[in-house]
């Protein structure tokens, strides 16, 4: 057949572009002038040539049908908009309401997206961090210091290591007369710029920590000691030593896994004190090694562990403890970030919290959209008319779905930018709810940008496509006429979304008045000693020669009652010792105290009795009930633990955070050489006590730094992770709750709206207002009872989880459940009620007259 | 009140000179003769389409035939409102071309 021939020559993939273009309207006509043109050359010049018109053809006419169906479609956009706005300056309050869930619920979303963004692009700066590692053992990321050159020699994989030693009490810095406090400073090899990267402002990198006496700063650490002169070449004193300063680099961002303030060179620490840097028994090092491009760990691992094997002899006769020492792992950096604590790290992002708050992100964008479907449905009852006219104007029901897509669409990009103006509001608020300050720059960029707005396109798709098959859906000949459509009491799909946000917010009102009750619990908890009224503070290195005479002279302080040193700093501190009793070894904390300790404290003694300040010296010890028990001694006094004697027992007390039960614990004797000071002042006159410290201290040191905390104030810092718990739930219920009332409100002004006929005729019929409100709000009632059964378990769970945290734990009371149910169930009320009411109070003859 | 654009006017007043015979092909040969300018498929039929949107030429459909693909010829007439956009068009020329501008143009 003539025909079918004709068809296939002509090209075939030109034909489809032609398709793809042309505007619906023009797109026979144009192509049946294509066609016939190019039979008309096919017969003239050949089936070559006319390919090739039809071809070039093709290309010019590109441009003008490209503009013309992009023109046409955004004629239609245009309308949409324009009846969009319409409509928004009719029903002003309802958007306004919808507006409002929308932009909130995308600036908590874009707030918590930015904090999960930022853990999880941890460490960015630094280049290598995929060829970092670093060395420690089991449970510790302590090494000793000789090692790192020792491992270095023998694997020529080992490009370069780095070692940091924390700066213990060294923090404080002179310059000119006056005491600056730098925390977090490290002695440091000058390989750590080649290994990590540092932004450097000023100096030279290279050579900054090649000499002895060197240190380089942070630029906070550098304006608050210099101010705007220029550090560079200028002397620090610490402890007596010079530094001199060679190099400011910018501060270490948040999201790094090494944090601190000042680097000092490791020569220096090789001067003063040569024993600590070259002694194979002190753990005090963390070591981090670089590798080439392409390693393989584990089988560097294995030959680190040959290497200890071969390197000891006799390892094999050695006890489990001391192998243990010295079975080293390989720590990729890139995970250290999120990785457990074992002490003296630096160490402090925490994918718990990534988790919870992704979870929470998730939770907030479910509810904004569910608002927003919500919202959009309940504008029905106006927007059928317009449909049904539309209907009847001859549009089809897909270009009413695309109209309300578009508008969807419309107003999420709109409430995305509310959002990012709220953003840039309230993000200071934000950073000290999570206390952590977050670098917005990269938010800036047009690709996160482009990303965001695909995604607001998307999330205006989803949200809007319920509504719009709802509402597309209208018969014109019903709604024009007015007839009561279906769904008066709302769909089921609808009311499970409702039920799903009050779930969620019940959720987390539940969640809240747990961790609530569980710090109560920890605040009214026995700890075993009295934690008030204790002050502590930390002395240099030249005062803890002379503590003896510190303590004396406090103590004639008419407010002081009692006055010890120790080496305990704060809770979440630990220090921990190998013990031998017989046969059995264990691992226990221990604390060096002086025989004011007990007393001090309030501890009291079980068995036995305190320390001695004549005659005990540092071979007497005291255990806890707990250390007894785990090495289960029958009469611990008299007992020899490695080379001290046991002279009495304590009774059990909290020393660490009620996360963790009460463990094995060691006192012992030390009389001098403790760097911490603790005061028990009375209740009087604490400010004057304090004063009156400083001035004793200034007398026997003049210059010393005094920098004092209060040891309740000191445990209360161990559950910061879950007062900022604690603020979030409350936030982000107080929130959701929010949300999910203004959704309720939508539906509430939509069912009413619906049942205006019915009201009017109970009215009629002489049903009194107060009957019409409880018809309409039994409804609601029954959804919020429904979803707090729903979501008692789940909070019930998921809290109970969160309570594993701690050792000791506060009981879910069922009053929990029952006040967050209350709680929910009188704000649904409210809401619905100002709609009920107004329903109920309306006049019948006006609600008749409708037809 | 709108004024035709210059692709309009043409295409237009093309229909009407071919009275008849105004489809796609003999508009754009039409049009090609009249303007010197190769006129592509496309840039005929944008301006078609707005005119046909805007309600100034109306359409009639004539027998399938083979040699379009089975397709149909569609024939424009310009309907009284586009007349009276020409006419609109054509007071404005009138208005901007008086004879002294003409001259004073080609003698520069």
């Amino acid at each position: 057949m003539k025909n079918s021939t004709e068809r296939l020559k002509v090209p075939r993939i030109a034909c489809w572009i032609l398709q793809k273009t042309v505007s619906r309207k023009i797109r026979d006509r144009a192509l049946g002038d294509f066609d016939e043109i190019f039979w008309g050359q096919a017969e003239e010049n050949g089936l070559f040539r006319a390919k090739l018109w039809y071809w070039g053809q093709v290309l010019r006419s590109l441009p003008p049908f490209l503009y013309d169906s992009v023109y046409w479609r955004t004629s239609m956009l245009k309308n949409y908009f324009k009846i969009t706005l319409r409509n928004i300056q009719k029903n002003k309050l309802h958007y306004f309401i919808n507006m409002i869930g929308l932009s909130v619920g995308l600036a908590v979303f874009l707030f918590i997206a930015s904090y999960v963004l930022n853990e999880i692009n941890h460490d960015g700066q630094h280049a290598k961090k995929d060829r970092i590692y670093q060395i420690g053992t089991g449970d510790h990321n302590g090494t000793p210091g000789p090692m790192a050159q020792l491992f270095k020699d023998q694997f020529p994989e080992i490009l370069r290591s780095v070692r940091f030693r924390y700066n213990y009490g060294a923090g404080n810095f002179r310059y000119k007369g006056k005491n600056y406090k730098i925390e977090r400073s490290y002695f440091v090899d000058p390989s750590v710029f080649e290994v990590f990267f540092f932004q450097v402002l000023q100096g030279n990198l290279d050579t900054a920590l090649d000499a002895p006496f060197s240190v380089v700063l942070t630029k906070s650490e550098a304006e608050k000691i210099f101010g705007t002169t220029d550090p560079i070449e200028k002397i620090l004193s610490v402890e007596g030593q010079d530094l001199k300063v060679t190099a400011v680099i910018e501060d270490v961002p948040e999201n790094s896994a090494i944090q601190f303030h000042s680097l000092i060179s490791f020569k220096t620490l090789e001067r003063i004190s040569p024993n600590i840097a070259n002694n194979w028994g002190s753990f005090l090092f963390q070591t981090y090694f670089l590798f080439p491009e392409t390693h393989d760990a584990d089988e560097i691992e294995s030959r680190l562990a040959q290497f200890i094997t071969s390197k000891y002899a006799g390892y094999d006769t050695w006890p489990q403890s001391r192998k243990d020492q010295l079975a080293f792992i390989l720590r990729p950096f890139r995970s250290l970030y999120f990785d457990t604590d074992r002490g003296g790290s630096m160490l402090h992002g925490n994918i718990q919290n990534v988790y919870i708050f992704t979870a929470v992100a998730l939770f907030v964008l479910i509810i904004a959209i569910i608002n927003f479907i919500n919202l959009s449905m309940a504008t029905a009852s106006i927007r059928g008319r317009e449909v049904g006219m539309r209907k009847v104007l001859g549009s089809s029901r897909g270009q009413l779905l695309r109209q309300f897509l578009a508008e969807s669409v419309f107003l999420i990009l709109g409430a995305s930018f509310v959002a990012f103006v709220l953003v840039a509001l309230t993000k200071e608020n934000f950073f000290s709810l999570i206390g952590k300050q977050i670098d917005f720059g990269y938010m800036l960029s047009p690709f996160v940008f482009l990303v965001f707005l695909a995604a607001a396109v998307c999330m205006g798709l989803i949200s809007g496509l319920y509504p719009a098959l709802y509402l597309s859906s209208f018969q014109p000949a019903d709604v024009l006429q007015g007839k009561a459509r279906r769904g008066s009491r709302g769909s089921l799909f609808r009311r499970t979304l409702i039920i799903v946000q009050f779930t969620i917010s019940i959720v987390l009102i539940t969640g809240a008045f747990i961790v609530g009750s569980q710090l109560d619990f920890i605040r009214k908890r026995d700890l075993g000693f009295d934690k008030n009224r204790i002050l502590w503070f930390e002395v240099s290195d030249s005062l803890r020669k002379k503590t003896d005479v510190l303590k004396t002279r406090l103590k004639e302080h008419p407010w002081i009652e009692n006055v010890t040193t120790t080496n305990f700093t704060k809770p979440g501190v630990r220090s921990m010792w190998g013990r031998m009793w017989r046969d059995r070894q264990m691992d226990i904390d221990v604390f060096l105290v002086d025989p004011d300790y007990i007393d001090t404290l309030g501890l009291e003694i079980v068995e036995g009795r305190n320390f001695l300040s004549e005659g005990d010296r540092s071979r007497a010890c005291i255990l806890n009930e707990s250390a007894a028990r785990e090495f289960g001694m029958e009469s611990p006094v008299g007992e020899m633990l490695n080379r001290q004697t046991v002279v009495g027992i304590v009774k059990d007390f909290h020393f660490r955070s009620l996360h963790h039960d009460i463990g094995p614990l060691l006192l012992v004797y030390q009389q001098d050489a403790n760097p911490i000071v603790n005061v028990r002042i009375s209740a009087e006159n604490i400010r004057e006590t304090i004063a009156s410290i400083r001035r004793t201290l200034d007398e026997i040191a003049p210059g010393a730094p005094f920098e004092y905390h209060f040891f309740d104030e000191s445990f209360e810092a161990l559950y910061q992770r879950e007062q900022k718990f604690e603020k979030l739930f409350f936030f982000f219920s107080a929130f959701a709750i929010f949300i999910a009332c203004l959704g309720l409100f939508g539906l509430a002004s939509f069912m009413t709206g619906q049942r205006t006929k019915e009201i009017g005729i109970r009215k009629v019929m002489g049903a009194s207002a107060g009957n019409v409100i409880l018809l309409l709000s039994r409804e609601f009632t029954k959804w919020v009872v429904l979803s707090n059964i729903v979501a008692w378990p789940v909070a019930y769970f998921v809290m109970n989880r969160w309570l594993e945290n701690f050792a000791y734990r506060t009981r879910i009371g069922a009053w929990v459940f029952v006040v967050s149910g209350l709680v929910t169930l009188i704000i649904a009320l409210l809401t619905v009620s100002s709609k009920a009411i107004k329903a109920a109070l309306s006049n019948p003859a006006d609600s008749l007259r409708y037809e | 009140m709108h004024l035709l654009s210059r692709a309009e006017e043409i295409i237009l007043m093309a229909i009407v000179n071919l009275k008849d015979n105004a489809y796609g092909i003999a508009i754009r040969s039409f049009v090609t003769k009249a303007t010197g300018i190769k006129w592509s498929i496309g840039a005929v039929y944008a301006p078609l389409h707005r005119l046909d949107e805007k309600g100034y030429v109306k359409t009639i459909k004539g027998e399938p035939i083979k040699e379009r693909g089975g397709r149909s010829k569609i024939y424009y007439q310009v309907t009284p409102e586009g007349k009276e956009a020409l006419l609109r068009l054509k007071n404005v020329n009138e208005n901007l071309w008086d004879k002294k501008t003409a001259l004073e143009l080609e003698k520069a």
